[in-house]
């Protein structure tokens, strides 16, 4: 074995100190960690912001500052951390500065890959709020250019050097790396310079993780800094909080160099040094240079910046002269009450306006809700269908201003749950736009208020099971296949779960040896990925915009989107700092109806108005009752349309409560059985205790709505609607168990106090509990209830319009393109294939039938479409060759629409077709090889018709010509399968076997284990439930073959059908991979 | 990488990584790829083989029609086998089959016919699916003289290797066998599919040109060159020469041999030939000794004409052999004198017995480097490392092979001398700790029950007579000596 010696293991050891050998004097334990890196160096950092924090409690730090890489995307949860802690959160970050331009060396351990090579790192601290928001300013400037390699110019840092505090960083800042390539008169410019610059405000950053090359330079750090009479200091660039998150780091630092640990060499960090250390071992080590610990808590106290003190205010709207926001949102809303409500006018509503105007005026929200009603306008001017949906349905103002559909007056929502003075938080608007024109809306609010002032909300996205499990098994050396194969164990459970149940049989059940020492690193790795960023992406729809320029808030930088532009910090970070969040979502279904409604227009000549549709229609009930809910929007679920027959809803509020019904907090709270029974008489209507009754009354005494539960703590003890809220959001989404048992306690009180019994009591507490989390505010349950009638209506009497707009609207909703086809067949729908000489880019209507267009054939994708839509917008080519020639496209493209059957109007048999293409394709090629004019027949076998339905399908998702399964049931009638419209002739009880494509899996987390499997034949659907048992026996099969074949009991409740599986088969396990694209777990 | 028959019970397949391979079987032994045990196995079978029939050549796995199905279950070889006018060629199939299962390679498969193609589509003893198991005992499939269309004709056109784009499109225009293809018209598959589809038609109608052929004679290892016209300057002449000397040279070294004459000969443009012959020193088969020769053979060389060709021969061999060089004596700095000794040394220890020292990127002193077996070639890897005055130097770490516990006294100014075997070595001077963690996500360090051993602190120290050392404390508290500095 060789080995060659690093150079400065050599080089120091002439010039090696004695120091350490000397005795000491007692250590101090005032330390301050002033370099510490989250999870936001995103991968390079292995711990997130509230573990670093809580192990600087844990080793007695009492004050510990972030710096992560060009980034301050950590900094409300590390505040929001120090306080729970009782750690002084400073913010920091470590900057990227130099010239943007060529790409960092590989093998460079600690460097941001693709940061610039002439770059250097620089610590940065913010002091005080000036300091932050140069911080904010410095880190969107080193954003603003190419992607993944920020630098911020030296003299862009010399400009927003106030209120920071500056130290020369890490081995890669441009001091400390000037002295290892031993240009110490330049080092000393440097840091003459920064000195210059930041006043008194610099100090030498020295570090000591066992290294010979940190050692060789520490030394003359220090020499530096004396030399100039400038403070240094002891920093442990902090990279993981414990010792063992340096495998995470470790895996980290690999898949940021895109290779596996066996290859990464030093490009990993040559120990496990950089964690948060313990300061009495910091001070130990530092023993016989005091100064440089003693200067860290010195520098502290001077960085007192928290997050706190960030006061972020909305723009100002502009109002007429002489108007203030308030008058002019109340001059809104008055003429927005007249129209909503014309005569129905009472004084009821106009005490309500009156309320709400008044508590928007004394929260000062009234220019909010004049820039939301301006978004929702200009979506209107620009013909984008929009929708508010959430609480914000719970106000009459936003209905008033066209904001919201649903009048809450009239359902008797509760207007606290959307605002409340007591909580004196921003209110959450939501507002959903049609899918596919969003980005006009989005566009519009960046030019209104500028990018200066507004920005998409980011979202760091983190670990979980699966992704954990696949990167980790890559960098690991494990295949791509094998790391399938151990995701498939996570299953869809958090990192940390996932890793246990990898050592608890996982990896064994994957094939794989749990003895094997990599095996066991594997599960520990996956473990610590556990909630860890991996990338930042955009929100799905939240905007933030602030008066003063956004960048001084919190950095702002360029999304993967070509024109977007989004801060760092995600939803939840917007509280903490009293950011107010506007969502513009895209909702698929808008897209649907408004595209559905031109089609009526445009081929039937009828206009429809979603404001005036008769809500009342039986007919529309009827559909719904049957569950023949295949794209209608919220129902079309497998349990929602396992419930729409047992819930038989005949009024719009029967769909407000579908809607909420089929969620997990009422599953969870046993509630949707209760419920069902009572609807269907089969069991009494009660209630917890009388004064209920008015509450719940609605919902057969069984609480459905977030509003219910408020109002139940109101009716019961005694809250205000501000408590009642409080209660709501302490049982939310994070919960506190303080703020809980606070709360609670106060909401058991007050039961007795109104001589509620204590077991009464305890039963009002805990169906509250169960569905305060997850379940629907009534107002967002009745506003997506309107789109679920809306779409209803649209299939019952537009059947054709319905599917072709559904199809255009892809990708959206829970079926693939074969099954809305299949399903508008079964409505009596004619649906006629692509065809070069007749279809559009989208799906049209030709004469009453679905035309099927090009955007449904694999491989043409948006240059496809540029290219062909000139050529069918004009004369379109009359025969094979123009095609080839004129069309612009590939061969595989052109293979694609042969094989599609688009050309069978100009050739018939589409591998003729085809064959012919192929002729003219290489006909180009030169004049040696000229194209014969040859006519015969060619020499390729005509489609077989299950060829036929295999090619419809394998191109395009779906087959006009009919079901795959058509040919295959005389096979699966031998063994047993009967068609799925066979079941309902078929008694509770019956032993049945059926036989489908499998278009839909679901396993959720509130079905404690059971496997929900919707099988398409050539008739219908059928529904297939599997225990938990049974589902781990045939994981496998279930969860991987496209075709299924499954015997067992059916089942008949309410008119509902479901066939209880005990046997499952692959009738021919390669059968059926072309047919179906199925809705998996989700 | 090739698996053994239970490592393929345990999942491990060949192409699969180690970590992959060793985490389905905790106890897996891996072995590195060995070129020249399969070369002396392909080469064990063909001299087999050729007790058989007197034309046979190993097509070896990048031959194989369909590279999916060389590599699918560990490996496996092909030959090419000439059966004509050696009588039942039944019994000459059964005697092959037996002869690879005598030696330990069955259970093999034969099939014969007429071309190539069919010949190895008939090893699936006629039943048309190339994924049949490779190790399944099947009879051996004769194919009758002129049927070899008529038997590929049901077989899957993927058993040629075509590329993706090409059996896609033949799949969608409903080709699935080579009898649909071959009867396609030539013309017409070549104006679609180019002269890809052109051979692919070919082999489809059992066109085959590939074939079994004599081995070589050994003895005389002989390179032939075509120059693209006649060549009247010594220029482009040594540029061949170059390349035509390495082919040489590589069938010199396969046979153990060295060149003690070498012939070189010219073809002209009037059809005559010039030879002379070019003898080096001392036997070489090293290409830069033997170019030097022949290059001033070349170069005093009067012609009549202009050559079309040159041709290579090594006229008189003996073993590869040599003495032991001294690079220090002035008479060795000559490359075909190292290059001899090398080849001494690799003709009896093996080719892997010369080795150089490769850098390799790593924080652990092992890591940084490895001996890697230094090809005939005369590639060389090392790195030097830069002195201060601008010369580099090369320093060289000598590892024991398990690092050696050892016994460390420190004294008032830390490490004061540590023994090794029988020796107390006095410390003059030393620097660390550097300390270093091995990798823990590899079970190979001296860590306790399955556990990667902790972090270690290294430190260099001079000894007294100058000698530098790499020792490291390890965890709880334990020295060892990991090697010294040359």
């Amino acid at each position: 074995m060789v080995g060659l010696t690093a150079p400065g293991r050599a080089a120091a050891l002439a010039g090696r100190s004695r120091a350490d050998a000397r005795s000491a004097a007692s250590p101090r334990s005032d330390y301050v960690e002033l370099h510490c890196h989250s999870g936001f160096s995103l991968l390079d950092g292995a711990s997130n912001p509230e573990a670093l924090i809580a192990r600087a409690s844990a080793v007695g730090l009492t004050a510990v500052a972030l710096t992560d890489h060009d980034d301050l995307g950590g900094a409300v949860r590390w505040a929001e951390a120090g306080k729970e802690h009782g750690v002084e959160a400073i913010v920091g970050l470590e900057l990227t500065v130099g010239e943007p331009g060529g790409r960092a060396a590989p093998g460079t351990p600690g460097r941001i890959e693709g940061a610039p090579a002439s770059t250097s790192h620089l610590t940065l601290l913010a002091m005080d709020q000036s300091g932050y928001r140069n911080l904010s300013r410095l880190v969107t400037l080193a954003r603003s250019g190419e992607r993944g390699t920020p630098a911020a110019p030296w003299d862009e840092v010399e400009r927003y050097a106030a209120g920071v505090f500056c130290l020369t960083g890490c081995p890669f800042g441009d001091v400390p790396q000037r002295l290892a390539r031993d240009d110490e008169a330049g080092a000393r410019d440097r840091l003459g310079r920064l000195a210059e610059v930041f006043g008194g405000r610099v100090a030498v950053e020295c570090w000591d993780h066992a290294l010979a090359s940190e050692r060789a330079v520490v030394p003359r750090l220090v020499a530096l800094a004396g030399s100039l009479d400038l403070p240094w200091l002891v920093t442990n660039d902090v990279h993981y909080a414990t010792p063992r998150g340096r495998l995470v780091h470790d895996v980290l630092t690999c898949l940021r160099h895109r290779t596996t640990l066996d290859l990464a060499g030093t490009l990993l960090r040559p120990n496990g040094e950089w964690h948060l250390k313990r300061p009495d071992r910091i001070a130990h080590r530092w023993r016989h240079y005091p100064e440089g610990v003693a200067a860290t808590r010195e520098v502290a106290e001077r960085c007192a910046f928290r997050m706190a003190a960030l006061t972020p205010t909305l723009p100002v709207f502009p109002t007429p002269p002489g108007v203030s926001a308030d008058d002019h949102l109340a001059a809104l809303v008055g003429s927005g009450a007249r129209e909503r409500y014309g005569e129905r006018l009472t004084a009821r509503h106009q005490a309500q306006l009156r309320h709400e105007l008044d508590v928007i005026r004394r929260l000062q929200l009234a220019g909010y809700f004049l820039i939301v009603w301006d978004i929702v306008r200009e979506a209107n001017r620009l013909g984008v269908l929009a929708q508010g949906r959430g609480s914000a349905a719970n106000s009459a103002v936003c209905y008033c201003l066209g904001i919201t559909a649903i009048d809450p007056i009239g359902m008797e929502l509760l207007f606290e749950r959307f605002l409340s003075e007591d909580r004196r938080e921003a209110p959450d608007i939501d507002i959903d736009f049609a899918h596919n024109d969003r980005e006009q809306v989005l566009q519009y609010v960046y030019r209104r208020y500028g990018r200066d002032h507004a920005a998409m909300v980011c979202e760091a996205i983190t670990y979980r099971g699966r992704a954990a499990v696949r990167d980790a098994a890559r960098v690991l050396g494990f295949s791509v296949q094998q790391a399938e194969k151990l995701a498939d164990e996570a299953d869809r459970d958090g990192a940390r779960e996932a890793g246990e149940k990898l050592l608890a049989g996982g990896a064994a059940a994957a094939d794989l040896d749990p003895a094997d020492h990599r095996v066991r690193m594997l599960a520990e790795v996956v473990r610590g990925l556990h909630q860890l960023p991996r990338h930042r992406s955009i929100h799905v729809g939240g905007f933030v915009l602030t008066a003063e320029p956004l960048a001084d808030v919190v950095p702002i930088e360029p999304a993967a989107m070509p024109e977007r532009t989004v801060i760092q910090w995600d939803k939840d970070d917007l509280d903490p700092v009293r950011l107010i969040k506007i969502d513009l979502l895209g909702l698929g279904m808008l897209t649907m109806i408004q595209k559905a409604i031109q089609l009526i227009r445009l081929h039937r000549g009828v206009s429809v108005d979603l404001a005036r549709l008769p809500m009342t229609d039986p007919a529309v009930y009827d559909l719904l009752c049957h569950a023949d809910t295949i794209g209608v929007f919220q129902v079309e679920s497998r349990a929602q349309m396992n419930t729409l027959p047992r819930l038989a809803p005949r009024a719009f509020y029967d769909l407000v409560v579908e809607v909420a019904l089929i969620r997990p907090g009422p599953i969870q709270g046993e509630m949707v059985h209760p419920y069902l029974r009572r609807r269907a008489g089969l069991e009494p209507v009660t209630y917890p205790h009388p004064s209920l009754e008015p509450i719940l009354e609605r919902t057969l005494g069984v609480p459905l709505f977030q509003e219910q539960g408020m109002q139940v703590a109101i009716a019961a003890a005694g809250f205000t609607p501000g408590e009642a809220d409080e209660l709501r959001r302490a049982m939310g989404h994070k919960r506190s168990h303080e703020r809980m048992a606070k709360i609670c306690g106060k909401l058991v009180d007050g039961m007795a106090a109104n001589g509620i019994e204590p077991d009464v009591a305890r039963r009002i507490f805990n169906q509250i509990s169960a569905f305060a989390d997850y379940g629907f505010p009534e107002s967002h349950a009745a506003s997506f209830a309107l789109l679920v009638y809306a779409s209803a209506w649209l299939k019952l009497y537009y059947p054709a319009e319905f599917a072709c707009a559904l199809l255009n609207a892809q990708p959206m909703g829970f079926y693939a393109p074969g099954t809305i086809v299949e399903d508008a067949k079964r409505h009596g729908v004619e649906v006629r294939g692509v065809d070069v000489m007749r279809s559009a880019w989208d799906c049209s209507i030709e004469n009453g039938a679905l035309r099927i267009g090009f955007r449904q054939v694999a491989g043409l994708g948006s240059k496809a479409r540029e290219r062909l839509e000139p050529l069918l917008a004009d004369a379109r080519p009359a025969s094979l060759e123009g095609w080839v020639h004129e069309s612009g496209l590939a061969v595989p493209q052109l293979r694609a629409l042969a094989e599609a059957g688009a050309f069978d109007g100009l050739w018939p048999n589409r591998r003729s077709a085809l064959w012919e293409v192929l002729k003219h394709t290489r006909g180009a090629a030169g004049p040696l090889a000229p194209v014969a004019q040859d006519r015969r027949a060619a020499p390729v076998p005509a489609l077989t018709p299950v060829e036929l339905t295999e090619a419809d399908y394998r191109v395009t998702g779906l087959s006009p010509a009919g079901h795959p399964m058509r040919h295959l049931r005389r096979a699966v009638a031998r063994l047993g399968a009967i068609p799925a419209a066979e079941l309902e002739r078929r008694r509770d009880g019956d032993w049945v076997t059926v036989a489908g494509l499998v278009i839909c899996r679901q396993r959720p987390g509130t079905a404690k284990g059971f496997c929900f499997v919707t099988l398409e034949d050539e008739t219908g659907l059928a529904n297939v439930v599997i225990t938990p048992k049974l589902f781990e026996e045939h994981k496998r099969l279930v969860r991987r073959s496209p075709l299924l074949l499954v015997s067992g009991v059916l089942q008949e409740e309410q008119g509902v059908l479901n066939i209880r599986g005990k046997q499952f088969a692959a009738p021919r396990p390669e059968a059926g991979a072309a047919f179906v694209t199925s809705h998996d777990f989700h | 990488m090739a698996t053994s028959r239970e490592a393929q019970a345990r999942g491990v397949t060949a192409g699969m990584a180690l970590a992959e391979a060793t985490a389905l079987a905790a106890g897996l032994v891996a072995l590195p790829w060995d070129e020249e045990r399969i070369a002396r196995a392909a080469l064990e079978v063909t001299t087999a083989f050729l007790a058989a029939s007197p034309r046979v050549s190993c097509a070896g796995m990048s031959s194989l029609p369909s590279g999916r199905l060389a590599t699918g279950r560990g490996g496996a070889g092909l030959w090419w086998i000439d059966a004509a006018g050696l009588g039942s060629e039944a019994r000459l199939a059964g005697k092959l089959v037996a002869i690879a299962g005598g030696l330990g390679f069955g259970p093999a498969r034969a099939g014969v016919a007429d071309s190539a193609i069919a010949a190895y589509a008939a090893t699936y003893g006629g039943r048309a699916d190339p994924r049949r198991p490779a190790d399944a005992a099947v009879r051996p499939r004769i194919v009758p003289p002129g049927a070899d269309a008529r038997y590929l004709a049901p077989f899957p056109v993927t058993l040629l290797d075509l590329d993706d784009d090409l059996a896609e499109t033949l799949r969608s225009l409903g080709l699935v066998n080579l009898g649909q293809l071959a009867a396609l018209d030539a013309d017409e598959v070549e104006a679609r599919f180019g002269p890809e589809g052109l051979a692919a038609h070919r082999l489809a109608r059992g066109r085959d040109s590939r074939g079994p052929s004599t081995p070589r004679d050994d003895a005389l290892p002989v390179v032939e060159v075509e120059l693209g016209g006649p060549v009247a300057t010594a220029e482009p002449l040594l540029f061949v020469l170059k390349g035509a000397l390495a082919s040489l040279s590589e069938a010199l070294h396969a046979r153990g041999l060295a060149a003690r004459e070498i012939a070189l000969a010219l073809q002209l443009d009037d059809g005559t030939a010039a030879e002379r012959a070019v003898r080096p020193a001392r036997p070489t088969s090293h290409p830069d000794a033997l170019f030097d020769h022949c290059r001033l053979a070349l170069e005093g060389w009067q012609l009549p004409e202009p050559a079309t060709a040159l041709r290579l021969s090594a006229a008189v061999t003996v073993p590869a052999s040599g003495e032991q060089g001294d690079l220090l004596a002035p008479r060795w700095a000559d490359p075909s004198a190292l290059a001899a000794a090398f080849d001494r040394i690799r003709g009896s220890e093996g080719l892997d017995a010369v080795a150089v020292p490769e850098v390799r990127d790593g924080h652990l002193p092992a890591d940084q480097g490895a001996w890697t077996p230094a090809r005939p070639d005369g590639q060389r890897h090392g790195r030097r490392l830069p002195a201060g005055d601008g010369e580099t130097v090369v320093t060289a770490l000598r590892t024991l092979s398990v690092p050696t516990p050892v016994h460390v006294r420190l004294g008032r100014s830390g490490l004061a001398a540590f023994k090794h075997g029988d020796h107390w070595h006095d410390v003059a001077e030393w620097c660390g700790p550097e300390r270093l963690a091995p990798r823990w996500w590899r079970h190979d360090g001296p860590g306790p029950a399955g556990e990667p051993s902790g972090p270690r602190d290294y430190y260099a120290a001079r000894t007294a007579d100058g000698a530098l050392w790499l020792l490291y404390r390890g965890h709880p508290d334990q020295w060892f000596l990991e090697g010294w500095l040359d």
